[in-house]
């Protein structure tokens, strides 16, 4: 079974370093990962009926434009599992994107370890 | 010359002359009549005397009794004015004569003739004629004497005349003017009214009263006059001192307003350095999150890398044992990414690096120095400073930022830390504009920031755009103010417009203007001068 992993990050450098990170869980078939640096490009992708859906979605909070609340808030939390990747990770922000229905958050510098748990898990 | 004399000399050299000509022409006149009756006194005398001797020589001359005429004509040359007598018969032949026998006027000798008659029978018969020839010597010599003693009569008259003027003359004016003089005299060293004792009803009467009043009247006036002098004196007196103490006054409130504008240069540093710190604090947050995804990818790369490079180390020995392409093509692999994974690494601890040293350039206090920058750089960083530090301090700030900045844009000298101050300013305060907008949740509302340079003549333009709430007419002109601000107690300092003047205007010399509409946005529009050679190398140091 193949998890596909949607990330969501303006830094470009997410991508090779999310590659990297899950290099392993790549090689070895468990995921797939798509990449948006912006949450309009995200929620395209995820109404797209062409391509499969979605089993996790990974999204930063602060991003010209949109921002992650605005993702978190926009999408159907019942069809994928949702977690957040920011560098506030202050008690406030964690508690209102819990409440917005995230599963996971990943303070930025990001721990890969986790990472792969929440990717992996079905 | 004139006017020096004397008034003496004057009456005198007026009076004599006039006296002395109208007597003589009085004189004149007189002697004239005396002698024109003189003279028809003679000639009367002499008319006479010829009709009587014709009558008396009627009878001689009829019987031409010669001795009897000789007779008459002698007794008739007695008569002193008589200097001639002829007797001439009916013929006119002379008879008989005595002394001069031809008038001549040039002499004064007149001459008097007169026919003889004689009654003979009742019948008148013209026998002849009597001449008589005079002399007005006598008469003249009469004269002469009579004028020595009119002349020497109106030389005594015109002398005493002069005598009489002149005394006249001294007590009807002399005496009163030394009277006057002598007045005047002392009534200018006094006060009091010194009057000229001159009591008479006449004209200089008149003029000693007048002068008299006049006097009084003046010197009432002058002590009226010393009377308000005194006063003002008084009052110049009574306002200096009233001055001396306001001035007293005076530098007592200005050296209390030099002391409270010193306390309030102080309190005004000290609230700089707040807003600075202020500021600061807000940036910290903002800061922190965005050293924290270059953060995130030093971290993660390294440890990648490491991991990788356990990994190129299997493959090595791999491929060391049994070379494989498979192998080779692995390590090749792994090598690039390595390779990729340094850059981004340098990159991104670069990128921290620049974000820790304009917070340190932002915090920094005291002059800063002219260099050249890029000023989109600036620009750009301050922005997304600005940007971070809104959306650390707000959960779910966001706003579209809008970049078009010119790529031909020249460097300047600037201060840039400086500008970086205005930048971030001008930017946090868009992006306030707009949160407050987006708070009223109106729709389709998306909070937006342009930001714009462009290279001009001299100057370079720098326009920061929202879509807030724009600024209110009303404190349009406050905005630059120190102390303004028009969000709530304890949010703002009122500073951060006040200080990005003073760094445009003071510090660059340049220029910044707003444009807002409410309700629909603000512009802040910044000029900073091109300048090609620093400042500070110019002695005018900051």
């Amino acid at each position: 079974m193949t998890n596909r992993v949607l990330v969501v990050d303006d830094e470009k450098d997410m991508e090779p370093l999310f590659r990297q990170g899950l290099r392993r869980e790549l090689k070895a078939g468990k995921i797939e990962i798509a990449f948006a640096t912006g949450v309009d490009a995200a929620l395209a992708m995820i109404s797209d009926d062409k391509a499969a859906p979605f089993d996790k979605v990974i999204s930063d909070l602060n991003m010209p434009g949109k921002s992650g609340f605005e993702l978190l808030a926009d999408v159907d939390k019942d069809a994928f599992e949702i977690a957040v990747v920011s560098a506030n990770a202050d008690v406030d922000t964690r508690a209102k994107v819990e409440a917005l229905g995230a599963r996971a958050f990943f303070a930025k510098p990001v721990n890969f370890g986790e990472v792969r748990n929440f990717v992996t898990a079905t | 010359m004139w006017s020096r004399l004397s008034l003496r000399f004057k009456f005198l050299s007026l009076v004599i002359p006039l006296a002395i000509f109208i007597s003589l022409v009085f004189f004149l006149f007189i002697d004239n009549q005396l002698k024109k009756d003189a003279q028809g006194t003679l000639a009367d005398r002499i008319e006479e005397l010829t009709r009587v001797q014709s009558g008396s020589i009627s009878g001689p001359l009829w019987s031409f009794n010669i001795l009897q005429l000789n007779l008459v004509t002698s007794s008739m040359i007695n008569d002193p004015d008589v200097v001639g007598v002829s007797v001439l018969d009916e013929t006119g032949a002379v008879v008989a004569a005595d002394g001069v026998q031809e008038a001549n006027l040039e002499d004064r000798i007149f001459m008097r003739q007169r026919t003889v008659s004689f009654f003979d029978d009742g019948t008148k018969r013209d026998i002849g004629e009597l001449r008589v020839f005079y002399s007005e010597e006598r008469l003249l010599a009469d004269a002469v004497t009579r004028r020595l003693t009119a002349l020497v009569a109106i030389a005594l008259l015109i002398g005493a005349l002069i005598i009489g003027a002149l005394v006249g003359l001294h007590y009807t004016v002399l005496v009163p003017l030394g009277r006057f003089a002598t007045a005047i005299g002392l009534a200018r060293d006094t006060d009091q009214v010194v009057p000229v004792d001159w009591n008479t009803q006449d004209e200089m009467g008149n003029v000693a009263h007048a002068f008299n009043d006049l006097q009084s009247q003046q010197k009432s006036d002058e002590a009226e006059l010393r009377r308000i002098q005194d006063n003002l004196e008084d009052l110049v007196e009574k306002r200096t001192e009233t001055l001396a103490q306001r001035e007293v006054q005076l530098v007592g409130a200005r050296d209390k307003a030099e002391h409270a504008l010193e306390e309030l240069r102080a309190t005004q540093s000290r609230l700089i350095q707040s807003q600075k710190m202020a500021s600061l604090g807000q940036l910290s947050a903002g800061i922190a999150h965005e050293i924290k995804n270059p953060l995130n990818f030093v971290n993660n790369f390294s440890l990648m890398s490491v991991e990788m490079l356990g990994e190129l180390k299997e493959a090595l020995a791999a491929h060391n044992a049994a070379p494989t392409n498979e192998t080779k093509e692995e390590i090749a692999e792994l090598t690039q990414l390595l390779s990729d994974n340094l850059e981004k690494i340098e990159h991104h601890g670069h990128r921290a690096d620049n974000i820790v040293r304009n917070m340190l350039l932002h915090s920094r206090d005291g002059p800063a120095d002219f260099r050249q920058a890029q000023i989109n750089n600036v620009l750009r960083e301050a922005v997304n400073l600005a940007f971070h530090s809104a959306r650390a301090e707000v959960a779910g700030f966001n706003i579209t930022i809008h970049e078009e900045l010119d790529s031909d844009l020249p460097e300047t000298f600037c201060v840039p830390q400086d500008l970086s101050r205005v930048f971030i300013n001008l930017a946090s305060n868009a992006m306030y504009a707009t949160h407050q907008k987006t708070k009223k949740e109106l729709p389709g509302y998306e909070p937006l920031l342009e930001i714009h340079t462009a290279a001009e003549k001299n100057r370079i333009r720098i326009d920061v755009r929202d879509n807030g709430e724009g600024i209110p007419q009303s404190v349009r002109e406050q905005v630059f103010e120190p102390f303004f601000t028009s969000k709530p107690t304890g949010e703002g300092t009122g500073l951060g417009l006040s200080l990005a003047y003073d760094i445009v205007h003071e510090t660059h010399r340049g220029d910044i203007r707003l444009e807002s509409e409410e309700g629909e946005g603000t512009t802040f529009t910044v000029f900073i001068p091109l300048v090609s050679e620093n400042p500070d190398n110019k002695g005018d140091k900051k």
